[in-house]
């Protein structure tokens, strides 16, 4: 059905008119006013407008929050914000509404029976003072026997700034528990350690502005028209203002991004690996490198191949079925394809014990003839037959697309911008592909220049700004730093007022980590904060079991009740997003803030207030003891202990009675921030209010935490700045008051010194062997300061591929109207009806091979486990045969029970986009 | 008889049938008064947006895609001035929206909308923000080219659960 045209109406080509139109815009109808054109605003003169930002991706719009009579009345882009420029997608328009679910969480909830706690039992309210109550009790009754590794915090890369840094605080200077890791390691981690690896310092070096500026635009699984939509209509309108502009989208299944491309690649699951690859061969063998900017700023590094899957060693907790997957973390068969592909004969057969996966991030320096001869077998046809992901695609057609694409990455004379997100980040060889995509880039000099960069885009609004950049994660330390680097340690130590030794050296569970170790029974007592983890972490069926079976209690902070809250102990009420004061920081390193707006809700509170709160039952002599960590080995140390630390408090003038709320948050200092504050411009503060305390909670987290990223290259302004009626965020490290848009680049980066063009001045792990492909030489360490490494890695096969029974892949994501597991957009009635259901896009042939049609319930069944879903075989999702995708937004259908909990074994993040399923009809 | 804010429409259904009472008006879910008596417990299979446990299969029930074509839908009403209105009619026979061409545009631009009988896109959508922000065009600018990041078909479904926003 196609609408009716009359017949004198032509066609309006776009593409040729729009330089005419931008010219001849001249003509028209005068505005309400530049930020008004619609003159919408006399319509809405009795709201009170406020700059904001939004709750949902990566991208980090800004809004433009109204409110009226103590409700939200409306929400509009901000056209002041350089990010979107008053441009929202309907999430953004829905935030007026997310807050506003009739189930909001009023009041604590705890499973009771006869009036005492009680695993087995039904939700229950209670006061907020018997709610801590019983998190003390259970915590001090687990933590007594095992220390500090029976606890842990799941946190979120939507955390606001002073919530992780809060949570960082209490975990590991007052816990010393480093159980603190973020869903941000389900979205991200693959690229952090990708940063890491090759630059030694975190996030990318370019940003937004990129878009404006570049020739080309190459999404590799990233679905950005539905994932990044705000940035997508950015690189739309900067395509249809020339023709000269290629866009490339490289995919598993054909989406939304392939309608606005020039060109689309269907690619076969993981052979990314292959296909960047082959782009360096192409270089290489054109003469195309960049070979002063290689030689000035370059190396080339490669690491072992032996690292498994990041499953669990044993399989002592396997169901029956998954054990022939299970297996492969020790042992792998390499097909046909790897051992051309790592070098080897294929007629011969390579049965590899993995053994390097528990050193997996170990990488030595190799020669540029060693790096030539690693890429020599990613020919253009070795690499077409692996990556070609349409079965009714012909071969010819997919090689001609991908001699295009590298001769894109080639000409010396094209300015190329690489996007990613999760089909890289998501994947057992995620860490490996995030450093393929700067090896091109760095090869042909196309990095940290304007509109040139390999551009890592980040899924959650402020996986950069809190999670990364705060560290909360089982590794991490603010501004970069690591727990197990003793120097790093003790400036923690020195900026929050600690005894040394206090911050626990050993690295602790990551976030499928600690799943596993519910399961295990070495993890008793777990805090959930703004996540969803059991709708949102693989092979769910284990977590789901572990959290109702286990002698664990967890408790789930949420706004609404969740899928976690149906398996969790103890709920609490939160304070959402424009009723508590926050700043996030978005994909372009853009920290960015917004003041509350709006009251929370019955008792619900902030999650600052919260941890806080249950601070003040902690006394430093109940944590700061002496305490048992297996496996602790560090210099300084004694084996498996943390010492005690109180004597050495004593001498700081602490007194061992004194609790972690006045040692790490109501610190004299943290009281200088008084309350109100003048950046308060009449606004509540739900913290304070609740607390009724006369300082400021936010800004004294947010001034605190600052401190560890000044003149170590990840300057923050300070928090008044980022209030302020003209600011709209500000790019860090942001220096003199200016922020900077190209990292490590000499006329863009304060850090940069003496005059360089480029200064790759990341600090980790720039200190390597060297060696060749099969390993390093065990000679002295080479200084690669102020180089970035150029790495080459093989292509390897994901662990489950589509086989015997389960003969189709099944690939996870989002859709456009729904955020995450869904808890807040599928209480907007808009968004709902839009998008009721998780569907399973299905190749119709498939479907009709298997009896299904559209709208039939289908059984998607895996080793793991089952859902039902309904069919769909159109619409945005069009899937070659052979692979179905199930978003995961809707806890009526979760997927996450049928995938597979393999990680990267570097990075320690699932691979959420592979794994063998098979579909029937119910 | 309890009533707590943090119960579902199904456990409002619950309550109002054993009441007697007419079914909760979905559209106008109030904040109930503190319970008096000792609150009432919820098992967890009645809590979030599926019945059930987290160990139980809900069940699949087909969704009513919209089947209204352009020129028989009704417009529906905008939950405010900004929110981008909803789309009435399928789209789902549409072509994409590609670099080459929009089929909103076919009836939906200004320029042709009045005789097409659609709702015209607005001047808003000719400004250009980014690179001109004082001048208003003619056409729907580069930015504003894929309508769909904003403007959504509706499928019949009722809201899961009631949302109390002022609308």
């Amino acid at each position: 059905m196609k609408p009716e045209m009359k017949d004198n109406l032509s066609r309006r080509d776009f593409v040729k008119t729009s330089v005419a139109a931008a010219t001849a815009a001249a003509v028209g109808v005068p505005m309400a006013g530049a930020s008004d054109p619609a003159g919408l605003d006399s319509l809405d003169g009795d709201i009170t407008w406020e700059k904001s930002v939004c709750r949902f991706c990566g991208v980090g719009c800004g809004v433009v929050v109204g409110t009226k009579d103590g409700h939200i009345a409306a929400v509009k882009g901000d056209p002041e914000s350089p990010v979107n420029r008053g441009l929202l997608c309907v999430k953004g328009y829905s935030n007026a509404y997310i807050l506003y679910g009739a189930d909001r969480l009023h009041k604590p909830l705890l499973r009771m029976k006869n009036g005492r706690f009680d695993k087995g039992g039904d939700f229950s309210e209670v006061s907020w003072e018997r709610a801590f109550d019983e998190m003390e009790r259970q915590f001090k009754r687990q933590f007594s026997k095992l220390g500090p590794t029976a606890v842990g915090i799941m946190g979120s890369g939507q955390y606001t700034i002073p919530e992780g840094y809060a949570a960082v605080k209490l975990a590991k200077a007052g816990w010393r528990s480093n159980n603190l890791d973020p869903n941000a390691r389900h979205c991200m981690a693959s690229a952090v350690a990708g940063f890491m690896q090759v630059f030694g310092i975190d996030e990318p070096a370019g940003c937004y502005d990129d878009i404006e500026l570049t020739d080309t635009i190459v999404t590799w699984g990233a679905n950005m028209a539905e994932m990044h939509p705000m940035l997508w209509a950015r690189v739309v309108d900067h395509r249809l203002r020339s023709n000269g502009v290629k866009v490339v989208n490289l995919t598993t299944y054909s989406n939304r991004t392939s309608e606005c491309a020039d060109h689309e690649l269907v690619i076969a699951p993981q052979s990314d690996l292959a296909i960047w690859n082959f782009i360096a061969r192409e270089i290489v063998k054109n003469n195309a490198v960049d070979t002063d900017f290689v030689n000035a700023h370059c190396v080339f590094a490669t690491g072992p191949t032996d690292i498994g899957f990041g499953m669990r060693e044993t399989d002592t907790f396997a169901f029956p079925a998954e054990l022939d997957t299970q297996a492969k973390q020790r042992v792998v068969t390499l097909s046909r394809e790897e051992a051309i592909a790592q070098g080897l004969d294929p007629s011969e057969e390579h049965v590899v014990e993995q053994e390097a996966a528990g050193t997996a991030n170990a990488h030595w320096l190799i020669s540029f003839d060693e790096f030539k001869k690693g890429l020599e077998p990613y020919t253009l046809d070795f690499t077409a037959e692996l990556a070609k992901g349409d079965p009714d695609e012909s071969i010819d057609d997919f090689k001609a697309k991908l001699q295009l694409l590298a001769d894109f990455y080639a000409d010396p004379n094209r300015k190329v911008v690489s996007f990613w997100t999760m089909g890289f980040n998501q994947h057992t060889r995620g860490t490996w592909v995030n450093e393929q995509a700067y090896m091109v880039h760095l090869l042909t000099g196309k990095q940290a220049k304007p509109g040139s960069g390999a551009f890592s885009l980040t899924g959650q609004p402020s996986a950069c700004g809190t999670a990364r950049e705060v560290g909360t994660f089982s590794h991490r330390l603010p501004a970069d730093m690591v727990v197990a680097n003793a120097a790093h340690r003790a400036r923690s130590e020195e900026i929050w007022k600690l005894p040394a030794k206090t911050v626990n050296p050993k690295t602790g569970s990551h976030i499928t980590q600690m799943m596993r170790d519910l399961e295990s029974g070495a993890l008793r007592w777990l805090w959930v904060q703004v996540t969803n983890p059991f709708q949102a972490t693989a092979n769910a069926n284990h977590w789901l079991r572990a959290a109702r079976e286990k002698d664990c209690f967890i408790v789930v902070s949420d706004i609404y009740p969740t899928y976690s809250c149906k398996v969790a102990d103890l709920i609490l009420p939160c304070a959402g997003h424009y009723e508590k004061w926050g700043l996030y920081g978005n994909s372009e390193r853009r920290t960015h803030s917004w003041r509350q707006v709006v009251d929370p809700p019955g008792e619900a509170r902030s999650d600052v207030w919260q941890m806080l709160e249950f601070s003040k039952r902690f006394t430093l002599a109940e944590v700061w003891g002496k305490q048992s960590v297996p496996g602790l080995a560090a210099a300084g140390f004694d084996d498996g202990k943390l010492p005690d630390v109180l004597a050495a408090a004593e001498k700081l003038g602490y007194r061992r009675d004194q609790t972690l709320y006045e040692v790490l948050f109501a610190t004299p200092a943290a009281r200088e921030f008084a309350w109100p504050d003048p950046v308060g411009a009449g606004h509540r503060c739900c913290t304070v209010e609740a607390g009724g305390l006369d300082w400021f909670p936010e800004k004294a987290l947010f001034e605190e935490y600052r401190l560890f990223g000044l003149h170590h290259a990840h300057d923050l302004a300070e928090f008044d700045t980022y209030y302020r009626d003209d600011v709209r965020g500000l790019r860090w490290p942001v220096v003199d008051g200016k922020e900077t848009r190209w990292r490590f680049n000499g006329e863009h980066d304060p850090y940069v010194k003496d005059g360089a063009d480029f200064d790759f001045y990341g600090p980790a792990m720039k200190s390597l062997e060297e060696g060749t492909l099969a390993g390093p030489d065990g000679g002295d360490k080479v200084s690669l300061a102020g180089k970035a490494k150029i790495f080459f890695r093989p292509y390897a096969a994901p662990p489950e591929s589509p086989g015997g029974d389960y003969d189709m892949w099944l690939c996870t994501g989002r859709v456009l109207e729904h955020w995450h597991s869904g808890t807040m957009t599928r209480r907007v009635p808009e968004l709902n009806a839009a998008q009721p259901r998780a569907q399973i896009f299905m190749h119709p042939a498939d479907a009709a091979a298997r009896g299904l049609e559209r709208n039939d319930v289908a059984v998607i069944e895996s080793r793991r486990g089952t859902v039902n879903a309904v069919v769909e075989i159109g619409g945005r999702n069009r899937m070659p045969k052979g692979m179905v995708y199930v978003p995961w937004f809707d806890e009526g259908v979760p997927i996450n029970k049928v995938t597979l909990d393999a990680t990267c074994p570097i990075s320690k993040q699932i691979d959420f986009k592979k794994c063998a399923v098979r579909v029937s009809k119910a | 008889m309890n009533t707590t804010p943090f119960v579902l429409p199904a456990l409002v259904l619950v309550m109002s049938c054993s009441s007697g009472a007419p079914p909760a008006d979905i559209a106008t879910a109030a904040t109930a008064a503190p319970p008096a008596a000792a609150p009432a417990s919820v098992p967890d299979s009645e809590i979030g947006l599926a019945p059930g446990t987290a160990f139980e299969q809900p069940e699949q029930a087909p969704i009513a895609f919209n089947q209204v074509d352009p020129g028989e839908s009704e417009l529906r009403p905008r939950p405010n001035n900004q929110f981008p209105p909803a789309i009435p009619h399928s789209i789902e026979d549409f072509d994409a929206i590609t670099l080459a061409e929009n089929p909103c545009l076919q009836c939906h631009d200004a320029a042709v909308a009045p005789d097409m009988g659609a709702p015209a896109v607005p001047v808003s959508h000719h400004v250009d923000l980014r690179r001109t922000p004082d001048v208003t065009g003619e056409e729907p600018v580069g930015a504003r080219w894929v309508c769909t990041s904003c403007h959504l078909s509706q499928t019949d479904t009722e809201p899961l659960v009631a949302n109390t926003a002022p609308r």
